[in-house]
């Protein structure tokens, strides 16, 4: 079962996505894992090599963004292809077609709403 | 032929003269006819006495002898008439025995002589060759005359010595002086001649009185000539005062022709006597023409006064005169001539001229004072009006860097609410459940969810707090400053700030893109500042800072990654913040403009140009401190502010 990173500076993000995920996380169906910044991000990458993980990243945090960590997770975690899903406050064209171009599989915006997460999650896990 | 006939022929020329010369000078006064009456008499003595000296014939020499009686046996009371007139007595005149006192022996005496004879018994030819004369003294005559003489002279002499020691002039005093002693030393000198020495028989000089006499009449001539004797009367005041006046004076004869000036009329006009007489007064005036007419007018006019004209001078300039001109007629009314007073008013025509032009001055002084006030009251309507502009620029300033911040707000609002949505819609849901867990009286698991829900509404909790601040934070910066110094921590001033620098550039600017880099030293103590103001000046710096960075990366060079950092640091007691950024830098030479205010080198419309000028003012003005900047064109901009801790 593929593993979910979710990278946001904001820590509460942790305790909000296992709520969210409750029932997901007892029944065994979800494997969250958080990093708060893309710095952490990359190293819980290195370390998780084999696995296939699923990234939901948000775009604006200090040091290294979001979209600069989907360009380093795309040049250098090829296999398995790492699913990448950013979220960002902006939802503006600009970031959208840069994240695309950088090969981001999906684009949130804030506020998210849970219940479409939960099923786009649903359904790239199946996928794996 | 000896010396006696011609001095007595001189004695008799200058009685003669001097006569003349005393009647001219006043002819109707009574001191002038007295001293007339001495000169006949004296004349007539001396006439005789020509002869009487020339002639050895004694029937000759009787009949001159006789003619000089009418001489000296009248000439004591014109003598004493004339001390008593010089002594101003002419009231005692109007009495009828004082004329018979001084006249009738005179008279008596004169007719005694001519038939009786009784100073001279007989006459014989003495030494020199000059006739002498033998004294009469068997006659009683000859003793009551010499007593008349004596009477006469001595009377005349102590009244008018009386009169010249009571007399507070010192003009009339020597007067007095001068003829008694003159007239003493000769009375005595001619009773020495004319009867002493012929009855003494001593036969030096002949009977000479009326030669002495001529002395005597010099004195009076030189008292006149000096003191002006005898000529106190209008005539000679009207004299003395157009000789002496200060004012121009002609007088102009029917045909307009000068006959008379005065002193000063020559000297004001610069010109002699000589070459005024006798000619058209008009010749003398620049307005020839008006001054013919006033002549021509003053037949029926009489008086035409303060006419102002001009008088040529000699050298060709014009003295501005007053003229006036006063008609002359004799008693049937045809007009003699006409009498020209001109005051010279040069004087007053400058003191007019003078007064004009302070009086101009007062007034351009007086419009210069109102435009001054004018201005100045415009000047502070400007300062006024500056003032406002000064504030609604500030204000604006203020303005702009909130629209700046807004989207960053929005942002930084929106993670926190996202949070109270998320946890409050969880915890609702965990409620549900937790209703299940006790239906089914799994007390545990309710537990459970109640602990996740107390830890649900702490996180709804802090988060609406951490929403109320940001909202408390913009309200502080959008308010005009309070003035207030409170403690701030100056790291999170700079953090928050930085975060909402950076969003609200993204929320213009969407490709916005730059690397935020933290240093901040975390033994920073809380430092006494008006923080709105202290958070304005770092927000203003890291917007520039993010400013520079931007317009380097379009310049597209490679590698090249845009970077901005914050930091404090506690250096020598004072607490430091640095911005720096890798951006374009500023150029040397507009480094000492950046402060300035309105000084900006964004496009028009991006920038008010205000931004550096009030941090710099808030700094050093507002908070004691010091703001520096390093830069490298191309390359890195560092600003530096350090503020005191105290």
């Amino acid at each position: 079962m593929a593993r979910i990173l979710v990278v946001d500076d904001e820590r509460d993000i942790q305790l909000l996505f296992e709520q969210r995920f409750r029932k997901e996380i007892k029944n065994g169906e979800m494997n969250f894992s958080f990093a708060f910044s893309g710095e952490e991000a990359l190293e819980f990458m290195k370390s998780h090599r084999q696995e296939a993980v699923l990234i939901l990243s948000d775009i604006n945090m200090p040091g290294m963004n979001g979209l600069e960590l989907l360009r380093h997770i795309k040049q250098d975690f090829r296999q398995p292809p790492p699913v990448v899903m950013m979220i960002t406050a902006y939802g503006d064209s600009e970031n959208y077609y840069q994240a695309m171009q950088l090969g981001a599989d999906d684009f949130l915006t804030k506020p998210v709403d849970f219940v479409s997460l939960k099923e786009k999650l649903k359904e790239k896990l199946q996928c794996h | 032929m000896n010396i006696y006939t011609p001095l007595s022929f001189f004695a008799f020329l200058l009685s003669v003269y001097m006569g003349i010369y005393v009647l001219r000078l006043q002819s109707h006064s009574a001191s002038n006819r007295a001293f007339l009456g001495i000169a006949v008499t004296t004349a007539i003595w001396n006439f005789a006495n020509m002869f009487l000296f020339a002639d050895l014939d004694k029937s000759d020499v009787l009949f001159w002898y006789k003619v000089t009686a009418f001489g000296w046996s009248i000439l004591p009371a014109f003598v004493l008439h004339f001390f008593l007139l010089l002594s101003q007595k002419e009231t005692w005149f109007k009495k009828i025995w004082i004329w018979m006192g001084i006249y009738l022996p005179a008279v008596i005496f004169t007719i005694r002589a001519m038939f009786g004879g009784f100073l001279a018994s007989d006459f014989y030819v003495g030494p020199g060759n000059v006739i002498h004369v033998v004294p009469n003294s068997s006659s009683p005559w000859y003793y009551i005359y010499t007593g008349y003489l004596c009477v006469c002279i001595i009377s005349g002499v102590l009244i008018f010595a009386d009169y010249g020691r009571k007399s507070k002039s010192r003009k009339v005093k020597s007067q007095s002086r001068i003829f008694l002693i003159a007239v003493l030393v000769l009375f005595i000198l001619i009773l020495f001649t004319d009867l002493v020495l012929p009855i003494m028989n001593i036969k030096v000089i002949p009977s000479i009185g009326g030669i002495i006499m001529i002395f005597w009449m010099l004195t009076i001539w030189y008292v006149i000539v000096k003191y002006k004797l005898m000529a106190f009367t209008i005539e000679s005041a009207a004299n003395k005062l157009i000789s002496e006046m200060n004012e121009l004076l002609f007088f102009v004869d029917t045909d307009g022709k000068i006959i008379l000036v005065n002193n000063f009329t020559e000297n004001s006009l610069k010109v002699n006597s000589k070459y005024l007489i006798n000619r058209n007064f008009h010749e003398l005036v620049e307005e020839s023409e008006k001054v013919k007419l006033l002549l021509w007018e003053i037949e029926q006019n009489n008086h035409v006064a303060d006419v102002t004209l001009h008088m040529k001078h000699s050298d060709g300039n014009l003295l501005p005169v007053s003229l006036s001109f006063s008609g002359i007629k004799d008693k049937v009314g045809d007009l003699l001539g006409t009498l020209v007073v001109g005051h010279d008013i040069t004087l007053r025509i400058r003191l007019q001229n003078e007064l004009e032009f302070r009086r101009e001055a007062e007034q351009r002084i007086q419009q210069q004072n109102e435009t001054l006030v004018w201005q100045k009251e415009e000047l502070l309507k400007t300062l006024e009006n500056l003032k406002n502009t000064q504030k609604q620029l500030i204000q604006s300033e203020k303005m702009a860097s909130l629209g700046e911040l807004t989207a960053g707000i929005a942002h930084e609002i929106q993670n926190p609410l996202n949070f109270v949505n998320n946890f409050s819609e969880v915890s609702n849901e965990l409620i549900d459940e937790m209703k299940e867990e006790l239906s089914r009286g799994n007390y545990r698991e309710v537990v459970n969810i109640a602990e996740n829900i107390q830890q649900n509404l702490a996180k709804i909790n802090h988060h609406g707090k951490r929403a109320d601040s940001i909202v408390k934070n913009m309200l502080q910066h959008s308010h005009t400053a309070t003035g207030q110094k409170q403690l701030t921590n100056i790291n999170n001033l700079c953090e928050e700030f930085f975060r909402l620098t950076y969003h609200g550039l993204r929320a213009k600017d969407k490709t916005f893109i730059a690397t935020m880099k933290t240093d901040f030293d975390i033994n920073l103590e809380k430092v006494n500042v008006v923080s709105e103001d202290i958070g304005r000046v770092v927000l203003n710096l890291i917007n520039n800072a993010f400013y520079a960075v931007t317009e380097r990366k379009k310049l597209n060079q490679p590698d090249y990654e845009p970077t901005v950092w914050v930091s404090t640091k506690k250096v020598n007691g004072k607490i430091q913040i640095r911005v720096k950024d890798n951006g374009i830098g500023i150029p040397k030479k507009i480094l000492d403009k950046i402060f300035q205010p309105f000084f900006t080198t964004k496009p028009t419309g991006e920038g008010t140009g205000l931004g550096l000028s009030l941090a710099y003012d808030i700094v050093t003005k507002g908070h004691g401190g010091e703001f520096q900047v390093e830069t490298k064109e191309g390359e890195e901009t560092t600003f530096i502010v350090q503020l005191p801790t105290l």
